[in-house]
């Protein structure tokens, strides 16, 4: 075909543009965020003590981390989504809040008695908590890389490791609804690690999935 | 942002807006501009597979077209089609990139390589005895009779009269030098 045959019966298609990239994404995080809220309350169901903690300092840390994790993620897919728009200040950002959280529970552990280190990190829950994180984020994930391949992401691999970031993350937010650990140590090793595991898995897929 | 690039993105800007609106011939011609824009930019990047730009051409407008909805205002609209395009070549390298950079299409050679009349076929053999000739006797009959003729090294040995074992070190010798004095040229 001659292009300029292609670029009048482009011109002519009249098929509506698709929906913004922001609106893709936040539709299908909002949906994913859903399914991954009924498995919770399905499966492993809430903390009966979630009133006492709420309040409390380990539980509000993690959650403010966990904020971050988020915002920088998005922040990121927002932009990766986009050609021509480079990915910013996303690494950074996410580094700096793994870090962040890798430093106070360092601090913790250290801070610990000689007895109580292995506790101290392994906590309760270990066995269960990086294994929950992965599998609540996997609807978020496909969720998400579905939104993408609407979209136009020119560096599949990486935005697939945001993706999957931003699907850990909010998976981790919705598990600490069950979850009963308060050790920094414990969420910097088993959430940062689950949230880790997520977004290799969606660097490996987003490379697969995401061409165009 | 260079003077020439500014005034490209001035009048595609212009356009898109006016697309955007549901203007159908805006959008017509504002694909007509970056038809040109994105030819030039894969021609330059893709000189020994010219053949190849205006099937990538076509579909980096195709990828604009149906990825219009990832554009906003906020960027630059040459930013945007550069960033397709560019990615539309570096997934053409990578599909054919590994097998084809090293290819040159021998079409593009038949008239240097072609050795179709009887002429030229008796200039190579002219042009085989001159190289030849520079060798000592001993060694350009061993060459000659094994490599030309493709005799046995122990037939060599019985019509030259030498042994098999000089044969072998003629062989060799006379090799060595023709590479010696037209190696680096070939």
């Amino acid at each position: 075909m001659k292009t300029n045959d292609l670029i009048a019966l482009l011109a002519t298609d009249t098929l509506q543009p698709q929906k913004p990239v922001r609106q893709q994404l936040l539709r299908q995080l909002l949906l994913g965020a859903l399914v991954c809220g009924v498995l919770l309350w399905a499966v492993l169901g809430l903390n009966p003590q979630m009133d006492q903690m709420a309040v409390h300092p380990a539980f509000i840390t993690k959650m403010l981390w966990l904020t971050a994790l988020m915002g920088f993620s998005l922040y990121g897919l927002f932009r990766l989504a986009r050609p021509g728009v480079g990915a910013g200040h996303t690494l950074v950002g996410l580094g700096l809040a793994l870090l962040a959280m890798g430093s106070l529970g360092v601090m913790q552990w250290l801070q610990a008695d000689a007895g109580a280190r292995s506790a101290q990190w392994m906590g309760g829950s270990w066995e269960v908590c990086s294994v929950s994180i992965v599998g609540l984020s996997l609807p978020v994930l496909g969720a998400l890389l579905w939104a993408l391949r609407q979209l136009a992401p020119t560096r599949p691999a990486l935005t697939g490791a945001v993706a999957g970031m931003l699907a850990g993350s909010l998976a981790a937010s919705i598990y600490s609804l069950h979850c009963t650990e308060t050790s920094l140590t414990f969420f910097a090793v088993w959430y940062a690690g689950g949230i880790a595991l997520v977004s290799g898995v969606g660097a490996v897929l987003g490379w697969r999935m995401l061409r165009w | 942002m260079s003077e020439s690039l500014f005034n490209i993105e001035a009048e595609l800007h212009e356009l898109w807006v006016q697309a955007l609106q549901g203007d159908h011939a805006s959008y017509q011609r504002a694909l007509g501009l970056m038809s040109g824009h994105v030819r030039r930019f894969l021609q330059k990047r893709m000189q020994s597979q010219l053949s190849d730009v205006e099937d990538l051409v076509q579909e980096t407008l195709m990828a604009i077209h149906q990825k219009r909805h990832t554009y906003q205002s906020d960027q630059p609209l040459t930013a945007w089609m550069y960033a397709i395009a560019r990615y539309k070549w570096v997934d053409h390298l990578r599909a054919h990139g590994r097998r084809e950079g090293l290819h040159d299409d021998i079409d593009d050679w038949s008239e240097t390589l072609a050795v179709d009349s009887e002429e030229e076929a008796s200039d190579a053999h002219k042009d085989l005895e001159v190289v030849l000739a520079d060798l000592p006797l001993r060694q350009r009959e061993a060459i000659e009779h094994t490599r030309l003729m493709g005799l046995s090294i122990t037939e060599t040995a019985e019509r030259t009269g030498q042994s098999e074992a000089s044969v072998k070190v003629n062989i060799h010798r006379g090799l060595k030098t023709l590479m010696a004095k037209w190696g680096a040229k070939a």
